[in-house]
């Protein structure tokens, strides 16, 4: 699961960061999802004065810097557009958090993938063991059941 | 207001004491059990790991607020001039401290399930299958895993590929495992252990966390098989779960049962040891015994309930010169 995590100075890379945003960043986000292309002044006139022009463009810069966003500059400003649709950003979500439920994530220790790797190797064979019987078993079944 | 001070120190100190000291020989009886878990019947050895584990615990709440609560404000004079000790201080502090710590890992574990859960939930519909009455939730994804979540309600979360791989008696076979974790409380019993496990290395010198997961999953899977579902299915579903699974690591911190638990030290030698035995042996022959594990466990309750409050009277003043010892 590697790819959850950004190696810093990435910023808009393939892999974006798959964490829980803050009630800003999903409030932009959807804004941005829903707008596809936006620059800093079309969410401040849509937004203020709730929210003030610097907290919004260092949001922007946020979610870029998790590349959650992509931008291109525009004379002298940018423009931001999502680097995934919302589905894909709630389907990797989903797996990341069940990753991280199933695999260890912020739960896991760095020592804890090394170990398992080893004990899944030994893991294989067992399985290959009983993959085995199973089948003699079932061919045993099929025989039988044939023979009625 | 130093009487309630010297109470709670009290109290403290004696959960304490009294913990450490059932721990050191819960250890002791455990070193010299250890052996001979690997011999009992999985639900056997799984039970004594777990009541092992929080004996001391059980212990220590039932001295402290059973026994010296009592004596404490039954016979100390309200109007008590007495100070609070070094010894005391510090031995409350730990005392605190071990109540902080656990009430933080069971704030911590049921923190991270629920976000879990959560996320889980969001991406996912409800299943509906002829015969399973807990709610079922397919997860969308390219995720392979099948869990259980709720301590005393379940719910069972499925990934996508799961339900695409296994076949519809592997699937009833998978979560008839499942729902054995769910009929002996084995998420409560995990929040319980994970909550109350021992500092560092004391916590591996009886096999530790995951001796017990161990245990409490070939026990499932032979309830599975003594419930109805085929060895041959669960085997089987096993076999398939277990190779798509291949490679992740699992978390010990969320209160979910997994159908392929990949703990530190994976369960999956145990469970296969015990699937090939069951593959050759057929099903366990279940015992009916006259009284179940509930009854004996509420009539030994209420045993010990008439027993204290016949006797606790009798004992509040020898309890209560006792706790000189420690106050001084």
């Amino acid at each position: 699961m590697w790819w959850f995590k950004r190696q810093p100075g990435s910023a808009g890379s393939e892999r974006p960061a798959l964490e829980r945003l803050g009630n800003l960043e999903s409030e932009l986000m959807e804004q941005i999802w829903l707008l596809e292309e936006v620059c800093v002044r079309d969410l401040h006139s849509k937004l203020a004065p709730r929210l003030a022009y610097t907290t919004i463009m260092t949001t922007l810069d946020r979610l870029y810097k998790k590349g959650l966003l992509r931008r291109r500059k525009v004379g002298k400003a940018y423009v931001y557009f999502p680097a995934l649709s919302e589905k894909e950003y709630q389907g990797r979500l989903t797996e990341h958090f069940i990753g991280l439920a199933l695999n260890g994530g912020k739960f896991g220790h760095a020592v804890l993938s090394s170990f398992v790797n080893a004990v899944t190797e030994t893991d294989e064979e067992m399985l290959d063991r009983l993959d085995l019987l199973v089948k003699a078993k079932q061919k045993i079944l099929r025989r039988t059941e044939s023979e009625r | 207001m130093m009487f309630y001070l010297l109470c709670a120190a009290l109290c403290l100190s004696v959960l304490f004491v009294v913990t450490a000291g059932a721990t050191a020989l819960c250890l002791l009886v455990a070193r010299s059990l250890s052996l001979r878990f690997e011999n009992l019947k999985p639900r056997t050895a799984a039970n004594w790991l777990f009541a092992i584990r929080l004996l001391p615990v059980f212990t220590a709440c039932v001295v402290a607020f059973g026994f010296v609560l009592p004596a404490f404000l039954k016979l100390e004079p309200r109007s008590t001039a007495e100070g609070m000790s070094l010894k005391l201080a510090t031995l409350a502090l730990a005392g605190a401290t071990l109540i902080v710590t656990v009430a933080m890992r069971i704030a911590r574990s049921l923190q991270a399930t629920a976000q879990v859960e959560g996320d889980w939930r969001r991406r996912s519909h409800e299943l509906h299958m002829t015969g399973f009455s807990s709610p079922l939730y397919c997860v969308e994804g390219a995720f392979p895993f099948l869990a259980v979540t709720g301590l005393l309600r379940p719910r069972v979360y499925l990934g996508r590929p799961v339900v695409e791989l296994l076949s519809p008696a592997e699937m009833q076979a998978a979560l008839a495992h499942e729902m054995a974790h769910v009929r002996s409380f084995d998420n409560l019993k995990q929040l319980l252990l994970k909550s109350l496990r021992w500092p560092g290395a004391f916590d591996s010198l009886i096999g530790g966390f995951s001796t017990w997961v161990h245990a409490s999953e070939a026990a499932a899977d032979e309830e599975a098989v003594a419930a109805g579902a085929m060895a041959l299915d669960l085997s089987s579903a096993l076999v398939k779960m277990g190779r798509i699974a291949r490679g992740n690591i699992p978390t010990p911190q969320i209160l979910a049962s997994q159908f392929t638990p990949y703990a530190a030290a994976s369960s999956l030698p145990a469970r296969i040891a015990r699937l090939e035995r069951l593959l050759e042996d057929g099903p366990p022959v279940v015992k009916v015994r006259p009284l179940g594990n509930g009854t004996i466990f509420a009539l030994s309750l209420a045993a010990g309930i008439l027993a204290y409050a016949a006797g606790i009277n009798a004992i509040l003043p020898w309890i209560h010169d006792a706790l000189e010892l420690l106050v001084r």
